[in-house]
């Protein structure tokens, strides 16, 4: 009883506050983009990334109570506001899913205006949601790579997810250059999953690997620009 | 023992578990006033915690003499903050500048960072120092001075408001309109209002004259203040006070629209109906009943 009670403490203080994550993939004017956004508590935060350019672009986190009209910023290199997403006719519903069989519902699930703050332009984008985690279940279109928020000047990251749970066994880096996969780390141990910020930039620019909590293996990823390959080192291994 | 021993556990494991949500749902915090510079410019800035883990407020710029609201955002205690500056409170409204916070709790004695406009991309230094708390609970003690939230094209308001250690709430005693143009004093207003931060000033243009008008919250009922362009003050109108004390009152958002009053005896909770009496200024300072409209309850 007593080992019980204290068990049960401990899952339930190790529950992560519920955030969900839905996949886009759509447009911006004429150029096609992939968004994540990340939600939990009214907290919205995200990353997109253009088709051509592949960078992935930080937006900046909102607590959002009304969905009327509400806008996200995208963060430039130093951090500050470039220009905002204003959603308007925003479904982030993972019925959307089921509807789109059905036939109830056709066409893309968001759609609004991006606005550029610095010259004030104004253009239209439309997004179609593709994927849907959230912490019991996954709804998919295809397979699940989660985009990450941290880049290297040469890389960008995504993480397979293949079931509930989302313990995160490998890492996928590209190349900003082709788009290409240029490698799939396997982790020794399976990492404790965060979103799109799994993996994030360190000090010296290096990517790791980390939890928001004490029991989480914690992973460096070295960067050999000889032989242009990462290497995983462990920093702290699952007690 | 082993009992007491669970009972324990859970009731640490409770506290552990808030602890873990509760910066998430924290609720709305007491205000603090800031003073400084942005640049040059003498500044006042009001942030407060709001709900979902916010942060909020407004901004008022002593040179240009406008106040402006913050966008709500997360606040992230010790941690670098965005926080935007909106030119009104609409839907859809674009930010037109950024303050990009040094890592800062609220409450710290001072607050500085970079105020960036986010068009030019010009930036100004940000040094704030704490001016007030304007906490409400019985712990709180404040005498001071206070630009109240709103962007007018002719004024801005600044209240006196005062509360001692002991009492329950604070007390609004002053109201100092002065002319947006220039900052000239136009007008002292010597009022009695139980301060209870945002809800003690409402301001909305009863008459439709293009002129902000305004009601204080008033245990003995509302006070209404009318602006007579013919004197160029504001003065008590004691015919909304009437209206407000024998049932509810529904300002009209836009210029021209009528005020809307239910009576006390105005709704029957039989037929879930309610009658709502429609009055409109005949001329700025005179207002009459011109009809009455029965709906359905929640209609309006």
């Amino acid at each position: 009883m007593k080992n019980m009670a204290v068990v049960l403490c401990m899952l339930m203080a190790a529950v992560p506050a519920a955030a969900d994550e839905q996949v886009f993939r759509g447009r911006i004017g004429t150029e096609n983009i992939e968004m994540v956004l990340q939600s939990g508590n009214a907290l919205y935060e995200g990353v997109y990334m253009y088709e051509r350019h592949r960078t992935p672009i930080a937006l900046n986190p909102r607590i959002i109570n009304r969905f009327v009209d509400y806008g996200i910023d995208e963060l430039d290199e130093q951090g500050l506001p470039r220009a905002r997403f204003v959603f308007r006719r925003p479904v982030f519903s993972r019925q959307v899913f089921a509807d789109r069989r059905n036939g109830a519902a056709s066409g893309p699930d968001v759609t609004g205006k991006w606005h550029d703050y610095r010259d004030g332009r104004a253009v239209d984008f439309e997004l179609t949601l593709m994927s849907y985690v959230s912490h019991d279940e996954i709804v998919s279109d295809g397979p699940m790579e989660l985009l990450q928020q941290a880049s290297t000047p040469e890389h960008f990251f995504r993480i397979p997810i293949h079931r509930e749970g989302q313990r995160i066994e490998r890492i996928l880096v590209l190349s900003k250059a082709s788009g290409e996969q240029v490698q799939s780390l396997i982790l020794p141990q399976p990492a404790c999953y965060g979103g799109i910020r799994t993996l994030r930039i360190g000090e010296g620019g290096t990517p790791e690997v980390t939890g928001r909590f004490s029991n989480c293996p914690r992973y460096q990823l070295d960067y050999d620009a000889a032989s242009g390959q990462f290497s995983v080192q462990t920093v702290n291994a699952a007690p | 023992m082993k009992r007491r021993f669970v009972r324990m556990a859970l009731v640490a494991c409770v506290v552990l578990v808030s602890m873990i949500v509760m910066p998430a749902v924290a609720q709305i915090g007491s205000p603090y006033v800031y003073r400084g510079q942005v640049g040059d410019h003498p500044v006042d800035v009001v942030l407060q915690t709001l709900e979902n883990g916010g942060i909020g407020g407004y901004w008022f710029d002593r040179v240009e003499r406008v106040s402006v609201p913050l966008e709500k955002s997360p606040y992230r205690p010790d941690r670098p903050m965005l926080i935007n500056l909106l030119p009104d409170k609409s839907d859809g409204a674009l930010p037109f500048a950024s303050l990009a916070l040094a890592p800062m709790t609220l409450g710290d004695e001072t607050v500085s960072g970079r105020w960036v406009d986010l068009r030019t991309r010009q930036e100004r230094l940000i040094s704030l120092r704490r001016f007030a708390h304007l906490l409400l609970d019985q712990q709180g003690e404040f005498d001071t001075h206070i630009v109240l939230p709103l962007n007018d094209a002719h004024f801005y308001f600044e209240a006196h408001v005062r509360k001692t250690r002991g009492e329950y709430a604070g007390g609004m005693y002053r109201i100092v309109v002065h002319d947006v143009r220039d900052g000239a004093v136009v007008q002292n207003l010597e009022v009695d209002a139980p301060f209870y931060w945002g809800e003690t000033v409402h301001f909305t243009d009863f008459n439709g004259d293009g002129y902000v008008d305004f009601y204080l919250e008033h245990a003995q009922g509302r006070q209404h203040y009318l602006y007579m362009a013919a004197d160029g003050a504001y003065r008590r109108f004691a015919p909304l006070d009437d209206l407000a004390r024998s049932g509810t009152l529904r300002y009209g958002r836009r210029a021209k629209e009528p005020v809307l009053h239910r009576p006390e005896s105005g709704v029957d909770y039989g037929s879930r109906m309610e009658r709502w009496d429609i009055y409109r200024f005949s001329g700025p300072e005179r207002i009459e009943k011109v009809g009455s409209l029965d709906t359905e309850f929640g209609t309006l």
